[in-house]
């Protein structure tokens, strides 16, 4: 504290004030370009200016450290403070963005400063160097005067680097297309964030689109009010997943199950129509009383059926949920290599340098959705990403074992 | 089924797991054999029902609500055990230990749970790892807060906190340890279900928030060591930010856009 105190300001060796006077200075410049550029910081950043803008910052900050390791303001970027003051700024531009919504064409205030398109706006680019080059100057200052205690440090905060590294560089590069597939075509174009098509290296034949799904839920609703019944406040649904159940208070005993039926006359069948869904006769039993019948979820194209237990009360079954939908595809790429692939909700499939996720379907259609919604996703960037995340793992290991008396001098 | 033997197992393990606690604090060294001995019992009770299960069912049992709660008081045991041999703090391995016995009881209660499957962009790898790292993370971050706050009260009433900020300090690195841990868990899970690793999603913008909060807590300790006053604020402010972004997420303008807002049900 006393230096703080007695020492003028922006004079050397520079502390919390310089530090944050700084970062107000550098918000301002942002703010600045950001009102008065015309060109949106997307087009500037994009590629191969990314590259060159990588290799040169962190360039300066090595050249930088290494001539003139004793200048006060290299000692300065590599201090707390400094580490403070950056580290400050992007918790601040962080916040605004956790708080607003991001809209990416907003002409007010908020999206003429930025905020409301704050990770490709100036401030955040301005705030997100800031925070390099004090770290590159963390990480040189300990790995020149290494000691074997320091590994963590290393791992932390390098790995930390090279990820953000990573991802704010590679960010321009970074492409996620979306593909509607349609069972039984050849498809090689996908849709950009921006609406517009583009070719991707890889196209997708989908064979089949399909949903394996839970076992439908049963309820009892109130035949007056039409609400499921409660017990201690939460709605009782039981799924339908053995064939003697207790729900409220009645005994469930379902007595047929075809989990894909359609009405003829008055009883189900199984069938295999579009639309068919699951069925089950059913009995219920309260007090001795027995009441037997069908009961249907429904689906697009049938109407749900209910099973009126007595004056009171009805037994229905839920549509069932989808426990996993999947595509099966031929994935081909420009060499005409075929390739008999499964892609599943966090099961992506990795073809020529792209990840083909599964994102959607036709929800109305559910299981006969002929449609599979597919994201294609291209991230040159992304091993040296995973290099910074699982060196800042080992970090965070080494932390937890050391703590804070043995990773301190 | 065959979860038919659980509830022996749960109950073992909670026998084991409640007599180990009661000899550690009825004892007055921090280190009891005996209770190593039971909870060791314990883990190994757990250890030994999982095997069952994974051979009984030929896949790794992971995909169901039942199944994730079997791993989170593994771990949570294994965990807890690990970091009590290491650190000898008796809250953190009773905490560790009181949680597991919570999820064998919430399973013990809810045998249906154990063929109820989740919903698809939750049957993940990470999800256990994510959610466990986090139950850590809060737990020694709230306990920080609590010696911060007894800090604050003792220097009001201006007695000494010698020992007090050596073992906040402690307990926000090893809670920060953990904070990173579950952020990276949450990108790595991120990259495989939604195709990108940071999305600057709202719950994601705030649960980094949370841990800038932190490194700025350690940072700022490890420049200017001496200052108690300064630093037991910090932590309690650092603290509120947690509980913020915990709770507080749903209710802003931003969260409209925010995948996380999953409701089961
Ligand atoms: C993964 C995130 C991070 C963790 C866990 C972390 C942790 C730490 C810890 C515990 C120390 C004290 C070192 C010691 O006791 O020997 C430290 C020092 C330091 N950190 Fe970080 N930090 C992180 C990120 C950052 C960032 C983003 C910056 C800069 C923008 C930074 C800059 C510094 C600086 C300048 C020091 C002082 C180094 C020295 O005095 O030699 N750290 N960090």
């Amino acid at each position: 504290m006393p230096e703080t105190q007695n020492k003028i300001m922006w004079q050397a060796p520079w502390g919390y004030r310089e530090s944050f006077s700084i970062s107000v200075g550098l918000l301002f410049i942002g703010w600045l370009l950001e009102w008065f550029s015309n060109a949106p910081l997307v087009e500037i950043a994009s590629y191969p200016t990314n590259r060159y803008m990588a290799v040169i910052w962190l360039t300066v900050g090595a050249v930088l450290f290494f001539t003139a390791r004793k200048n006060f303001l290299v000692k300065w970027l590599s201090s707390v403070p400094a580490a403070i003051a950056s580290v400050g700024l992007l918790a601040l531009l962080s916040l605004f963005l956790g708080f607003f919504a991001q809209t990416p064409n907003d002409t007010s205030i908020l999206g003429r400063l930025g905020i409301s398109h704050m990770t490709d706006s100036w401030p955040f680019l301005i705030a997100i160097l800031w925070v390099i080059i004090c770290l590159e100057m963390a990480v040189l200052k300990r790995i020149r005067r290494f000691k074997w205690k320091d590994t963590w440090y290393i791992l932390s905060h390098l790995g930390l680097l090279i990820a953000i590294i990573g991802g704010v560089f590679g960010a321009p590069e970074v492409e996620r297309l979306v593909m509607n597939a349609f069972e039984g075509r050849t498809i090689w174009m996908a849709q950009q964030p921006d609406g517009k098509m583009k070719e991707v290296p890889v196209a997708v034949k989908l064979i089949n689109f399909d949903i394996e799904e839970y076992p439908p839920k049963l309820a009892i609703v109130d035949n007056t009010t039409g609400k499921v019944l409660e017990s201690m406040g939460k709605p009782q649904y039981q799924l339908m997943d053995e064939d003697t159940l207790q729900i409220w208070k009645y005994q469930i005993i379902v007595k047929k199950y075809y989990s894909m039926a359609a009405k003829v006359e008055k009883a189900y069948y199984p069938v295999e129509t579009i639309g068919a869904a699951p069925a089950a006769l059913i009995t219920t039993t309260r007090n001795g009383q027995t009441t037997e019948g069908w009961t249907y979820s429904g689906s697009l194209n049938f109407q749900p059926e209910a099973l009126k237990i007595n004056s009171e009360h009805s037994l229905i079954m839920l549509p069932p949920e989808p426990k996993h939908y999947f595509s099966d595809a031929v994935v081909i790429t420009p060499d005409q290599k075929r390739d008999s692939v499964r892609i599943r909700v966090n099961e992506a499939v990795k073809v020529n340098g792209w990840k083909i996720y599964q994102l959607d379907y036709d929800t109305d259609m559910g299981r006969w959705s002929n449609k599979s919604v597919l994201e294609l996703v291209h991230d040159p960037w992304l091993p040296i990403v995973y290099i910074g995340i699982f060196m800042m793992i080992g970090g965070a290991i080494m932390l937890f074992w050391q703590g804070k008396n043995n990773s301190s001098k | 089924m065959n979860w038919f033997d659980f509830p022996y197992f749960a109950a073992a393990a909670t026998l084991f797991w409640v007599i180990a606690m009661i000899l550690l604090f009825v004892s007055n060294k921090n280190t009891n054999r005996w209770s190593h001995v039971f909870i060791i019992l314990g883990l190994a009770t757990m250890i030994s029902f999982a095997t069952i299960l994974w051979v009984r069912i030929g896949r790794p049992p992971m995909r169901t609500l039942g199944e994730t709660r079997l791993w989170y008081t593994l771990f949570l045991g294994l965990i807890g055990y690990a970091g009590y041999l290491k650190w000898k703090y008796r809250w953190f391995i009773s905490y560790s230990l009181g949680m597991a016995i919570l999820f064998l009881g919430i399973n013990a209660l809810h045998p249906e749970t154990y063929d109820k499957v989740m919903m698809p962009a939750l049957q993940s790898p990470w999800f256990v790892p994510h959610v466990i790292v986090y139950l850590f993370a809060y737990a020694l971050l709230a306990a920080s807060a609590l010696v911060a706050l007894k800090g604050c009260w003792l220097m009001f009433r201006k007695q000494s906190t010698e020992k007090l900020l050596p073992l906040a300090d402690n307990m926000v690195y090893l809670g920060v340890s953990f904070l990173t841990l579950g952020l990276l868990f949450g990108a790595l899970w991120a990259k495989e279900a939604w195709g990108h690793y940071w999305t600057w999603d709202p719950k994601e913008t705030w649960a980094f928030l949370t841990w800038l909060a932190y490194l700025g807590y350690m940072h700022i300790r490890h420049f200017r060591p001496g200052n108690a006053k300064t630093a037991f604020r910090i932590l309690v402010f650092a603290f509120g930010i947690l509980i913020l972004c915990w709770f507080g997420v749903y209710y802003m303008p931003s969260a409209k856009q925010s995948v996380h807002t999953y409701s089961q049900q």
